[in-house]
């Protein structure tokens, strides 16, 4: 029995190991919950809420829209240790769902993504150009030949030089070609030259007709913005060229309607976003933006949801996405936006008066009046009006989702029985991109907070993610739950590891020793202590502390079961403590290196109070204690005062937990340890205090 | 999220008590270093900048795989000052395409007339993966033409928490540590703490504040042989 449980423990760990780097957001600190009031970083989940990003709120509500979209995840490299997959940042919302660009359309050569520059069509060009020589019948083979060559030597340089030589040719049906060509050489040394496009927009040649429209309203663009960006970098609008603005917006305009569904009318779409964008026009720019969210056409999208949700973030103002040009997604998620705490901006009666703007859309403007009972007014009441309950047969849009799951989170609110049958029904169709795992959230927390942390536990239990599991063992479970895990034969290696770890680190932090010895005979068999490492709860690294063979560096102590066979006898024991105080300081329990007595906050996953009796004794205590017993051996008492003026070395700081004493106090323990004790070892050694 | 957990361990564990001290607010006005981010609009304050940290793109994870992602409409022309390009790294996992992109930018960068000193990489690293980072630290260096320096913003926790080995092993790979008090918009609680323990660090280092955010210079810190200054991280104001 034991061989084997220590088998199927090694090869736990080793699969939880294979993953080296962190997929978590950049610099962020997750508040686990289903859903926020207050933004972060990382603060999004699938359910629509004010604390969403508003790219992930958009890009939600877009899936919605797109139909069938609800993505599956990409799977990604777990982190070392669990983290929760909600709440999350847009990076790790968008990397698990953004679709992969098809090969020809990835960012290419020098340029990263969204990265402006004339330079990016330069083959796509070449390519058509070659095309459409090809397909044009009339041209002769040396004709032909000598353009390709031509439009091969084309180089681009964004920041001006020589154009490519020109070229001569000899047929009727050659020459739309070699202008258009001349057209091009100028445009990629940076000679933007509009009328020279312009010019063969009439062009007997149809491609030829068609490119050059198109690039007449490009070459306007790129020399309106030829000064309009500031030494930053930053676009400055005063000294962007209006009537070039004006003249490409005509010209992209000409040409969608000539070509409504032409070869560059997706493009085309993109450059009028970028010239209101330069125009700073605002009602332009969310006009068109409702236009390609409303696109269901995916070819004639420039870019996908993502990126254009990025877009928008980028370069629509807050304000526009209320705009009479707007779109009802745009101006729900800036509803979303303002409901956010603390400094919520919207009062019931503004949400109301966009109803206008929701025509055919009640469910979604029901939602954000139930949002705004739910995130800013603290009215559940209210919420369980707006939304009724409503059986789902399949799967959950965005929409559905986060009506019923907020319906679901009211009840609770309303200590309605029927609450955790709510939620635990929006399982089986929560099929939509972060919906299950927003539901283990919400489910977790459910238990956790109606005193059936057990059921979270149990076998068939809805809550599987460990990084939901661990916090309720870290920080709520009582000694009777952690015990029953860490002899679960059914739970995984590493769940049991977790919970004897948190079992026997209170029981030590707490002064539960008797319960320590005989809970600690759970350990395997064959651990050994390791000095350095990084610990990983969950491992055999972390759990082998408690097989702690004492030490003789500074003061000698017999192995951690012997000091707390010790301390079990007699608590008060001076030597015993300082070696428990000493196991602490050299394992790295002041610390805390898991987090286990750092609860979050209440309204967070295992913010509950803590069903594990005592209070954690800081290693200063020990110390104290020996402190103030007269009867301490002089030893003993000169180490502890050693040891109670080093937690604070070297800055002032208290190390090792409990409340400051004052300076005065490091000082009278600084005198008395070189008065009384001078000829130990910590006197001698020890020559400040702090 | 990894290294805000070996974060906490070293800031809770060590959170000072409240002291009486007063905090200083940061005033861009009194320094000289900025940060210019995405989507912070730029500020008068730079006009005083002796050398300036800007955020040119960030390479971030994505599907079939990394890629770089620009964070500035234009290229930058700074006239007056050292500039510093800078990249936010979600992964280290880099292509051979991002690295030709990032040396493209970096010369399109220099012909626009701009004064680059170097380039510095803004990645969480995990404090106990700072080996990993030393060895792509290490490649990028080789692959940077000579005459820029390389930076990085650094975890605070790397003084107490991390690898004596593991930070000797940058030396000599960047020229500079900006050690960062503040995370997101937030200045962390208990910096002070970090600061302190940066005894006997030999990596030239400057201290990243935030503009409008909470500031106590340590006693020891200007004196300190390493420390090369402050860098400012200039926010909309609100």
């Amino acid at each position: 029995m034991r061989k084997s449980f220590i088998t199927a423990w090694l090869i736990g760990i080793l699969a939880w190991c294979v993953s080296t780097y962190a997929s978590g957001d950049y610099g962020c600190w997750q508040r686990v919950m289903a859903a926020s009031s207050s933004f972060s970083d990382c603060s999004s989940t699938a359910l629509l809420a004010p604390g969403n990003d508003t790219r992930v709120n958009l890009v939600l509500l877009m899936m919605d829209l797109r139909g069938g979209q609800m993505g599956e995840l990409r799977p990604v490299d777990r982190a070392e240790f669990p983290e929760p997959v909600v709440p999350l940042g847009w990076e790790s919302f968008s990397v698990r769902l953004r679709p992969v660009p098809p090969a020809d359309e990835e960012s290419s050569g020098l340029w990263a993504s969204g990265e402006g520059s004339a330079c990016l069509s330069i083959d796509r060009g070449q390519t058509e150009f070659i095309e459409a020589l090809n397909s044009e019948g009339k041209l002769p083979e040396d004709d032909r030949e000598r353009l390709i060559k031509a439009r091969m030597a084309v180089t681009c340089n964004a920041a001006g030089g020589e154009p490519a030589p020109a070229v001569e040719v000899r047929s009727d049906a050659a020459r739309p070609f070699a202008a258009y060509l001349r057209a091009v050489r100028d445009f990629y040394a940076a000679r933007y030259d509009a009328s020279a496009f312009k010019a063969l927009s009439d062009s007997r040649q149809p491609w030829v007709r068609e490119a050059a429209l198109y690039m007449t309203g490009r070459s306007w663009a790129l020399l309106a913005q030829a000064n309009g960006f500031d030494e930053w970098g930053t676009i400055d609008h005063d000294t962007m060229d209006r009537k070039a603005l004006g003249e490409a917006e005509s010209a992209l305009k000409a040409y969608l309607k000539a070509y409504p569904r032409g070869r560059y009318a997706a493009s085309a779409y993109g450059l009028l976003r970028r010239v209101h964008w330069l125009a700073g026009d605002q009602s332009a720019l969310a006009a068109a933006y409702a236009w390609q969210i409303e696109q269901q056409d995916a070819a004639l999208r420039n870019v996908n949801d993502f990126d254009l949700a990025q877009e928008i973030d980028a370069k629509l103002e807050p304000d526009a996405y209320l705009a009479p040009e707007s779109h009802p997604l745009l101006i729900a998620v800036e509803a979303l936006r303002r409901m956010r705490s603390p400094e919520s901006r919207i009062t019931r009666e503004a949400v109301e008066a966009l109803r206008p703007r929701f025509k055919g859309q009640p469910a979604l403007f029901d939602y954000l009046l139930a949002a705004h009972a739910w995130f800013v007014e603290g009215a559940p009441a209210r919420v369980l009006q707006l939304i009724p309950a409503a059986a789902q047969s399949k799967p959950m849009t965005t929409l559905e989702f986060s009506r019923q799951t907020l319906r679901a989170l009211t009840l609770d609110a309303t200590s309605d029985a029927g609450a955790r049958a709510a939620l635990v029904a929006l399982f089986p169709q929560a099929r939509g991109a972060y919906q299950r795992e927003t539901l283990e959230v919400a489910l977790a927390m459910y238990d956790e907070r109606h005193g059936a942390l057990a059921r979270v536990f149990a076998s068939a239990s809805l809550v599987v993610d460990p990084a939901l599991r661990d916090p309720l063992l870290m920080h709520v479970a009582g000694p009777d739950l952690l015990r029953a895990i860490a002899e679960d034969s059914k739970a995984t290696p590493r769940e049991r590891a977790v919970a004897l770890y948190v079992l026997l680190y209170k029981q030590l932090t707490r002064g539960r020793y008797a319960e320590f010895i005989a809970d600690s005979k759970r350990l395997p068999a064959n651990l050994e202590a390791e000095d350095d490492g990084y610990r990983i709860l969950g491992e055999m690294t972390a759990l082998a502390d408690f097989r702690s063979s004492g030490t003789s560096d500074d003061y000698s102590c017999p192995p951690l079961q012997q000091v707390t066979e010790e301390l079990a006898k007699s608590p008060q024991s001076v030597t015993a403590g300082l070696c428990l105080a000493e196991f602490m300081r050299l394992n790295g329990l002041d610390y805390d290196r898991f987090g286990i007595d750092r609860a979050p906050a209440a309204d967070e996953l295992g913010g509950s109070p803590s069903l594990f009796p005592g209070s954690h004794l800081p290693r200063q205590s020990f110390y104290q204690r020996v402190i103030d017993d007269p009867k301490a051996p002089a030893e003993e008492r000169a180490y502890a005062l050693f040891r109670a003026i080093n937690c604070y070395a070297p800055s002032g700081n208290n190390d090792c937990g409990g409340a400051d004493v004052p300076v005065a106090t490091r000082k009278a323990w600084f005198t008395e340890l070189k008065r009384r004790y001078p000829a130990t070892p910590w006197a001698k050694q020890l020559r400040y205090y702090w | 999220m990894s290294r805000f957990i070996a974060l906490m361990i070293v800031v809770l564990a060590s959170w000072p008590t409240p002291r009486t001290v007063a905090a200083e607010t940061v005033d861009a006005a009194r320094y000289d270093a900025f940060w210019l981010w995405a989507g912070v609009e730029p500020q008068p304050v730079l006009a005083q900048a002796k050398a300036v940290y800007v955020l040119q793109g960030e390479i971030e994870d994505a599907a079939p795989e990394p890629r770089l992602v620009s964070q500035r409409a234009a290229t930058p022309r700074i006239a007056d000052a050292d500039v510093w390009i800078v990249y936010r790294v979600e992964t280290l996992r880099w292509t051979p395409r991002i690295h030709a992109q990032l040396l493209a930018q970096i010369e399109r960068w220099r012909a626009a007339g701009n004064r680059l000193v170097g380039v510095q990489i803004d990645f969480d690293s995990g404090t106990h993966h700072l080996d990993e980072y030393g060895a792509f630290l290490r490649d990028l260096r080789a692959r940077l033409p000579k005459r820029y320096r390389l930076g990085i913003t650094g975890l605070l926790d790397w003084s107490a928490n991390g690898d004596p080995r593991d930070l000797r092993a940058l030396e000599g790979v960047v020229d500079e540590v900006v050690l960062q008090i503040y995370q997101g918009r937030r200045v962390i609680p208990g910096y002070e703490r970090y600061l302190s323990r940066l005894g006997g660090l030999t990596i030239p280092f400057r201290v990243g504040l935030l503009q409008g955010g909470e500031w106590t210079p340590p006693p020891s810190l200007e004196e300190h042989p390493s420390f090369r200054g402050y860098v400012v991280f200039l926010q909309n104001p609100r």
